[in-house]
């Protein structure tokens, strides 16, 4: 149960860092990354700016990514779902 | 003691690593100009930036949307192997830091002959200052990283020999086609040995042959007039290797190494660009208390203070021998201490460790009077304008209030740990130069001598005597690829006795000379030693019957001493001997230059009427030798 709770406090405070990492990467507003953004919707989400994110995505939670799990993190949910499993902080 | 309520350094705290502040941007801080509030907010953008990634990215896109002018535009072409756009908020960030707008074009990887072999291609239609070939072994020789163990010395050595030319060449038709600076990247070590453990025991070792690769390639690029070796073999050991290399980004997206490595990739760079195009700073003025010793000597004595070889004099100590390493490669060190002066001369008279004696430091301000006051003092008794100081004190609020009274000296942000002296001296980079000349070495044993020489200028009767007792001899030649580099150091760095302050490259220069010019170096050697090359004079054809004076100089060490009329007698002569009939000349003012406004007037030239600061020299017949000077003119 405690958990639980833990666990959701947690989800509920990786995305709002999430975006704003976005934001910074790729030049928009925070308010304007949401769980539908993708490469195909975000102007500047292009190969070398994926790059960039992964970088900025290990050094904010503090983890290193596969090359296979790297280029799987293309929305925002695909990404909270990869730092819990990776133990970010 | 006052600080100035309104100069505001909050920001510059803030930044993760600036060990500097951007005092030397002398224009960004006076009060209530435009450039000020720029200033204001480049650095509210870098004020941002926490070191992540991400805040490199959001202050790059933010420093891309300033104004032009805002800072220094320098626009950077790279021509790589591999993949170094990555690099490019990095280069933007720490290029903003030092003052400069860094636009990076980057040409599609692997293409490197392609580009610069075409006079009319993109790249050169682009007017880059700078080209960058980064060019790795491991793309243009592979053999040499993944085969190494399996070839002959004889197939090695062709291998590194048609790198080194290959990149020569690039660096060759560069040169040719524009007069950008060149930055060639050199090779760090391998990130995986070939033969392992082994390596180290092999008769040619690889990792022993990247570094005689780096030696010839430097070598092949001293010939190149404007190349500059960048030297990522050094950083990547610095960095580390196994922070340097990411296996995971090059096979991603062909990019070598890691977020660590671009951040000090793009440090390195910005140093360099600073290098380029900054004149490097010409005198640390140093502290005593807690700054070349620790505590205070008044209240503990020469017994008390701590220096020597165990913790925490040790620290001063290293200190000591590092500023003495500046000190040899032609820095003047300075003292502006608020002590006792007799206490001062105990300590350096008695203290049985001290590295640097009192001779080492080319002037001395130790009062009790207010630091500025020192620095100006200082300034003047070496003769060097108060920007080409730096000032290094422990105390905040002494460099605050220097900051605030003499915005043009460079303030060294001092570190709190002593331990960090050494490096915030170098990392600020304000005596960056891009080589060190035999001049430069010299200039330490010169201090010494010129203090002897003013004493024998009080003591002779005349200027004219004082002239003859220092036995000058004056040595004429015509600029070639061995005086060059020292040539552009003094055009790039001499602004008292300057005519025109023109500040020609090195490529420049070269394509003035091969077109007609005539450029002249001048050594001047007296019985007190030899001062190395303080003068050169350019004369370029301007119409049948006449030539015109484009440069001449004399370097601050020499003023005073008439030299100028041996330089210019030998450039009369070149100039009359291939059948000018007259020399023309124009004084260009600056806010320095004013010890040569009455160069043309003294030196026999005649006012051209009707045109203010224009000047003729009539060859017909030439002008005499000038006294005081045993002058050997070499053709």
């Amino acid at each position: 149960m405690v958990s639980a709770l833990t666990q959701n406090t947690m989800a509920n405070d990786f995305k709002p860092r999430i975006r704003n990492v976005l934001s910074a990467v790729f030049g928009v507003p925070s308010a304007a990354v949401t769980d539908a953004s993708s490469p195909d919707t975000v102007e500047g989400w292009d190969s070398l700016n994926h790059i960039h994110l992964i970088l900025a995505l290990e050094m904010e939670f503090g983890v290193s990514f596969e090359a296979d799990q790297a280029l799987a993190l293309t929305s925002i949910p695909s990404i909270e779902q990869m730092i819990h499993r990776l133990g970010g902080s | 003691m006052t600080q100035d309520p309104g100069l505001k350094h909050g920001t510059v705290g803030l930044r993760s690593d600036a060990w500097y502040t951007n005092a030397s941007f002398t224009g960004f801080m006076t009060s209530n100009s435009p450039e000020q509030s720029s200033r204001h907010r480049v650095d509210l953008i870098l004020a941002a930036v926490d070191g992540s990634p991400g805040s490199y990215l959001a202050a790059a896109r933010e420093l891309a949307k300033l104004a032009p002018g805002e800072l220094e535009l320098v626009r950077v072409g790279v021509l790589s192997t591999f993949t170094v756009d990555l690099v490019k908020p990095y280069m933007a960030v720490e290029g903003a830091r030092r003052g400069f707008a860094i636009d990076v074009h980057f040409a599609p990887f692997g293409q490197l002959e392609q580009q610069v072999l075409e006079p009319t291609g993109s790249l050169y239609a682009w007017q880059p200052h700078v080209i960058v070939v980064a060019a790795r072994v491991d793309d243009l020789s592979p053999a040499l990283v993944d085969r190494y163990v399996s070839l002959s010395s004889d197939e090695v050595a062709n291998l590194v020999q048609a790198y080194v030319q290959r990149v020569g060449r690039i660096a060759e038709a560069i040169r040719a086609n524009s007069s950008a600076d060149i930055l060639v990247w050199n090779q760090p070590a391998p990130a995986m040995l070939a033969a392992g453990l082994a390596d180290v025991s092999l008769v040619s070792s690889q990792a022993d042959l990247i570094s005689a690769l780096n030696s010839r390639l430097a070598a092949g690029c001293r010939s190149i007039p404007g190349v500059t070796i960048f030297d990522a073999a050094r950083l990547a050991t610095e960095v580390g290797l196994r922070q340097w290399y990411d296996a995971k980004l090059y096979h991603l997206g062909r990019i070598p190494f890691g977020s660590t490595a671009q951040a000090a990739i793009g440090k390195l760079f910005a140093r360099y660009v600073h290098a380029m195009r900054v004149p490097p700073k010409k005198c640390i003025v140093l502290d005593l208390d807690n700054t070349l010793w620790g505590g205070v000597l008044g209240e503990e004595g020469v017994g008390g203070i701590a220096f020597g070889d165990d913790y925490p004099g040790n620290v001063f100590k290293a200190f000591q021998q590092h500023l003495r390493t500046y000190r040899d490669r032609g820095v003047l060190l300075a003292i502006a201490s608020k002590n006792n002066e007799a206490d001062v001369l105990e300590a350096f008279a008695r203290h049985p460790d001290f590295v640097l004696g009192l001779e080492d430091f080319g002037a001395r301000q130790v009062h009790w009077s207010d630091k500025a006051s020192s620095l100006r003092a200082i300034a003047a008794e070496l003769n060097i304008g108060t920007d080409a100081l730096v000032f290094f004190d422990d105390n905040p609020v002494e460099r605050d209030w220097i900051r605030a009274q003499m915005p043009e000296v460079a303030v060294i942000d001092v570190p709190s740990n002593p331990l960090r002296y050494c490096a915030a001296l170098d990392e600020a980079g304000f005596f960056d130069q891009l080589m060190v000349t035999d001049e430069d070495r010299a200039r330490a044993g010169q201090s010494l001598s010129a203090a002897r020489r003013s004493a024998l200028q009080v003591s002779s009767s005349s200027v004219q005597e004082f002239l003859t007792g220092l036995e000058m001899r004056a040595t004429i030649g015509v600029i070639d690829s061995t005086t060059l580099p020292r040539v552009v150091q003094l055009l790039g760095k001499t602004n008292q006795f300057n005519v025109t302050t023109r500040r020609h490259s090195q490529a420049d220069l070269e394509r003035m000379l091969a077109a007609g010019a005539i450029g002249l170096w001048m050594r001047l050697e007296d019985r007190f030693g030899d001062n190395g090359i303080i003068g050169v004079a350019i004369s370029v054809p301007t119409r049948p019957g006449e030539d015109q004076l484009d440069s001449f100089l004399m370097s601050c060490r020499v003023l005073g001493r008439k030299a100028e009329l041996a330089l210019l007698w030998s450039l009369a002569r070149r100039v009359a001997g291939r059948g000018s009939l007259r020399l023309t000349g124009e004084f260009i003012p600056t806010k320095k230059n004013a010890p040569a406004a009455g160069f043309f007037a003294e030196s026999g030239f005649a006012a051209v009427e009707g045109e203010p600061n224009h000047w003729r020299l009539d060859l017909t017949p030439p002008p005499q030798a000038p006294p005081f000077f045993e002058i050997i003119d070499r053709d």
